[in-house]
């Protein structure tokens, strides 16, 4: 790892005049301090975000919460509010990583996070996330890749497990910058390699994410993810959903997809194909095979496009019922 | 002939490891944690390419770096390196951050060449990576027998390319006093490694000390390249270095069970019997390592036929794996018969065919009781059902079933006993202990013989200033070092009793030592305590000396048979496996110590748990580059993943002691695929079982 000089902020405002694309935000490290080891990242600086005042806070806010970006996944998971009015959000993280992991982990973080990719990972193969000419996962081992939006310079998938939660519930982004403070919708934050390659979201260099803002909830949502191994392990594929119900029938419903695309991965056709409907296995497998519609797989990952397909059923059904599948 | 006490007090008990505390509470040093005066770090400059010549190396850039001490030539221009991670140079510096910015400060010029990363490409027409390894046919009735067959059966079956994963890596801490090398190393044969060193430098002697040992599991026989690259650093230096390797280069470079694939064709009559089999094998053991496996495996065929490929590959070589080639040929053995099974008859119960199948050796008897009391132990009867579990919804359930066999023979070991005047008793022997638990078996041991408690031994083990005693491979450790122990106390308690028999006015030979005393047989009360015996000596102890050759005749013996059940549900619409219960039968003769070896069978089992659902080497197809050398894309079990693992030790006193390490390793991947295919109705012909290759498997089926 390159020496770095290391930096603490005391106010948001001391962060943002540090910071740089040659100093970067630090906050849990879980992400990070692989990336600096690995050579992937070395940066002049870190800038330490943790004793920031007013970031590691889960507030009551319009009827809904808002969470600092350095509350932990933990502290997340131990909220009461959390996981009873929020439980596609509860769900996402709670198999995140490992108890140490999670205990280490933030919110802001988890949404930040640089892909777990493996050519972007290792700095002998060729990334254009790192400034390479291509990517090495087209050609590659692209078994965990992305099946939607392949068609960009990159086919990584994000690795915010919390993202598509947030997506369903419509939540905000408090970014803070040189010019002061700004609130971006989720889906508005998550951007495409093709819009930009080197970076995953909207945020420049000397932005901090600050809080999320959460709207009060507007029915049943749950989360359903698809993983090899039960402990500490990424998922191959996830779906949270939020429906407004009324009584058996889905008002509206709101589907999005995480581990499949560069960016958690709105399911418009499904959730178009659930609305008005009675939520049963039938509608919700309908709803299921909508979702997977668009997908263009990679050579060694079409098995994704069946995880998607089950991902949402379950989750549908997990939202509809209350009962995890 | 010796033989082990009849009635015995201490072996086959549970006695917790002596060292157990120490290695919970970071009381243990490994050689990692080995930390001396002036310690410097050192680190290796490892090829980036899958193949390709050196052209140039300059040096001057890491030599001038502040806080570099040394820096060591491994390659020249012009040498070929053969896999990403292959060895060209090493810095020794003050920190391991300046020796690694010292690496990368090397310059190197490469000229690439053309590489090969995978079987396939290896088998290809033209290819010059791939070598016939060896034909084998006996028996002449092949064509014929399958003419005639009731039932003949072809399949592909496959494992891939997996790595040891020590959790303490490959590497030595390195110090010399003038002519005196002295090397903490994390090694399987403290005396194999020492002698190693000593003949590189050309020195009379070096000594390999390992108390502790992260595990080996077959790939920690000698110094290695690092090994003699530390000593020359820390020579060059006058600095003691520490080489560890990083876990990328223990993945890449110290190691691997080679891939196995077989195109099988086989044939039973209609009894049921096989008749007839004939296999096509191929695999990859690396760049220069071959990829054999035994097969066919466990059931005997009497007309069979077999041609292998090993496949030469740009990748890092192989070395021996907890019980080499076994769980390969298990994996594909096993698949096969259950496969030959359901073809030859659907409804007939894969135990039976296996029971019609055994081979007539000493095998024979414990199979038996092996498949019959683990089925009674995992519910066969109860839950067994043909192929395909009809079940609605997702879950789909399945039982399999597979064997493994080993040796496990007593190794070669020498040990010494002496016995104080003042009762302390010191037992050494020139073994090590990989976390097996030999630093408890050779007290424990002592103990029996001497009719003592564990804590009135004092066992010394892990230095080449020991007695001579072989690496630990091949499960011959506990075998020979029991042995060797267990005739050096004897020998000493002889010499005990002629000094104390006429203080009792009695013959030595009427005497014996039990329950802490030395006493006339037959009264307890006409003796001694151990101390008072002891006292006889004064100042002048007993040292006697043993070869495990003296006792191995009785007290000890090879050949294993073992049996794994598996229980399983699938998730047809996810390809998830979910275990729900392993049962593990193991014959391993008279039990040593029933704790830690009922401790080795769980880590077999959670071993093969990892082989048959989640460990493969991958490399990228196009650059022949590693995408996984490490723990988070490389998957391995957590807790989570892990089943009830119900033991049964088969207890075969009067075979004497045999090695426990590496068979319970072979048949769960094995056990595991049957009961996958048990549940989804069909083969998911290569491991791992991942979800990809379920839902695969299923569309096929579709």
């Amino acid at each position: 790892m390159k020496n770095f000089a290391y930096i603490n902020a005391a106010s948001e405002k001391a962060a943002i005049e540090s910071m740089s694309d040659k100093a970067l935000a630090l906050a849990g490290g879980t992400n990070l301090l692989n990336l600096l080891k690995e050579y992937v990242l070395a940066p002049e600086a870190l800038v330490n975000i943790k004793g920031i005042a007013g970031l590691n806070a889960i507030e009551s806010f319009e009827g809904g919460l808002k969470i600092g970006a350095n509350v932990t996944l933990s502290e997340l998971l131990d909220h009461a509010e959390v996981r009873g009015r929020y439980p596609a959000l509860h769900q996402a993280l709670y198999d995140i990583g490992t108890p140490q992991i999670r205990n280490m982990s933030t919110l802001g973080g988890n949404l930040c996070a640089r892909p777990h990719c493996w050519y972007y990972r290792y700095e002998y193969f060729d990334c254009k996330k790192r400034g390479g000419q291509g990517c090495a996962a087209i050609a590659g081992d692209n078994e965990f890749h992305a099946i939607f939006a392949t068609d960009g310079p990159c086919v990584m998938i994000h690795p915010s497990s919390a993202g598509p939660a947030l997506v369903v519930y419509g939540a905000k982004v408090k970014i803070a910058g040189p010019g002061g403070s700004r609130d971006a919708g989720i889906e508005e934050f998550f951007t495409l390699p093709a819009a930009a390659v080197a970076r995953e979201n909207v945020l420049k260099p000397n932005e901090l994410v600050t809080h999320v803002l959460l709207p009060p909830p507007n029915g049943k949502s749950a989360t359903y993810e698809v993983r090899h191994k039960e402990s500490h392990d990424w998922p191959l594929a996830m779906a949270s959903v939020a429906l407004t119900m009324a009584g058996e029938t889905a008002q509206e419903a709101r589907i999005c997809l995480g581990a499949v695309a560069p960016v958690p991965w709105r399911a418009a056709a499904a959730e178009a194909a659930l609305k008005g409907k009675v939520v049963n296995e039938t509608t919700a497998g309908e709803a299921a095979q909508k979702a997977a519609e668009g997908a263009k797989p990679l050579s060694g990952n079409k098995y994704k496009v069946q995880l998607v397909r089950t991902a949402v059923k379950r989750a549908i059904l997990a939202a509809a019922t209350g009962r995890r599948v | 002939m010796p033989n082990w006490p009849s009635e015995r007090q201490l072996m086959g008990t549970k006695v917790p490891r002596v060292d157990g505390f120490k290695k919970v509470s970071g009381g243990a040093k490994y050689s990692y944690d080995i930390n001396l005066p002036g310690l410097l770090y050192a680190m290796i400059l490892r090829s980036p390419y899958a193949h390709c010549k050196i052209v140039s190396i300059d040096l001057g850039p890491a030599e001038s770096m502040p806080g570099v001490k040394a820096v060591h030539l491994i390659k020249k221009p012009g040498d070929e390196l053969h896999y990403a991670g292959d060895e060209i140079a090493a810095v020794a510096a003050m920190t391991e951050e300046v020796a690694e910015d010292a690496l990368r400060a090397i310059k190197v010029k490469y000229q690439v060449l053309p590489h090969v990363s995978s079987e396939d490409q290896a088998l290809k027409a033209g290819a010059p990576a791939a070598r016939a390894g060896s034909a084998d046919e006996r028996g002449e009735k092949i064509e014929d027998a399958i003419k005639e067959a009731a039932a003949v059966h072809e399949g592909t079956y496959g494992c891939e390319v997996i790595t040891h994963v020590c959790l303490e890596t490959h590497g030595l801490v390195a110090r010399w006093e003038g002519e005196e090398l002295t090397a903490w190393a994390s090694t399987q044969a403290v005396h194999g490694t020492g002698t190693a060193l000593a003949q590189h430098f050309k020195i009379p002697k070096a000594t390999c000390i390992t108390n502790f040992m992260g595990g080996g599991f077959g790939s920690k026989f000698g110094p290695d390249i690092q090994g003699i690259v530390a000593a020359e650093l820390a020579k060059k230096a006058g600095a003691p270095v520490k080489l560890l390797l990083n876990r990328a280069e223990e993945h890449n470079a110290a190691g691997n069970r080679p891939s196995a694939f077989a195109k099988v064709k086989a044939a039973v009559d209609k009894t049921g019997k096989l008749i007839a089999f004939d296999a096509e094998t191929w695999g990859t053991g690396g760049h220069s390592r071959g990829a054999g496996f035994p097969l066919p495996y466990v059931y005997p065929v009497d007309n069979r036929r077999r041609k292998h490929t090993d496949c030469f590959i740009n990748a890092g070589d192989n070395r021996a794996m907890r019980a080499p080639g076994h769980p390969q040929g298990s994996l594909v053995m096993d698949s096969l018969m259950d496969d030959l099974c359901h073809k030859f008859d659907p409804k007939l119960d894969p135990v039976e065919f296996r029971l019609r199948n055994l081979p007539s050796t000493v095998l024979r008897d414990i199979y038996t009781k092996e498949l019959l009391l683990g089925a009674a132990r995992i519910g066969w009867k109860e839950n067994w059902h043909p192929r395909g579990d009809n079940a609605p919804g997702p879950w789909k359930r399945g039982l399999g079933v597979a064997l493994g066999t080993w040796g496990g023979g007593p190794g070669d070991a020498q040990a010494t006993c002496t016995l104080h005047g003042d009762g302390r008793v010191e037992v050494k022997c020139g073994t090590q202990d990989l976390g097996t638990g030999t630093t408890t078996v050779v007290p424990l041991v002592a103990a029996e013989i001497l009719g003592l408690q564990i804590g009135d031994i004092a066992g010394s083990i892990g230095s080449s200033a020991f007695p001579p005693a072989g690496g630990s491979g091949g499960s011959t450790s506990c075998g020979g070092v029991s042995v060797a122990v267990a005739m050096a106390c004897t020998k000493a308690l002889a010499e005990l009793f002629a000094k104390v028999a006429p203080k009792l006015e009695c013959k030595p030979e009427d005497l014996q030592a039990e329950y802490g005393r030395v006493f006339v047989t037959g009264n307890l009360e006409r003796g001694f305590t151990w101390k008072q015996a002891c006292a006889v000596l004064g100042q002048q102890p007993i040292t006697a000396s043993a070869d495990k050759k003296e006792g191995e005749k009785g007290m000890a013996t090879s050949t294993v048979g073992g049996a794994q059940f598996a229980d399983v549900s699938v998730d047809v619409e996810t390809g998830r496996v979910r275990l729900n219960k392993i049962v593990a039968v193991a014959d391993c003769g008279l039990v040593v110590n029933r704790l830690t070896c009922e401790s080795q069978v769980l880590g077999g089992v959670i071993m093969g748990i990892n082989y048959g659902l989640y460990e493969q080497r991958r490399l990228d197809p196009p650059t022949g580059l590693p995408v996984n050398p490490d723990m988070e894309f490389y998957l391995l079990a957590g807790a989570g993943d892990i089943p009830e693992i119900d033991v049964v030790l088969l207890d075969y006193p009067e075979r004497g002691v045999i090695g426990i390490g590496e068979p319970p390793t072979i048949p769960t991947a094995a056990a595991i695929s049957n009961a996958v295919a048990n549940a989804i109705g069909v083969r998911v012909p290569v491991i791992p079982l991942t979800p990809r290759r379920v839902l695969e498997a299923l569309e096929g089926k579709a």
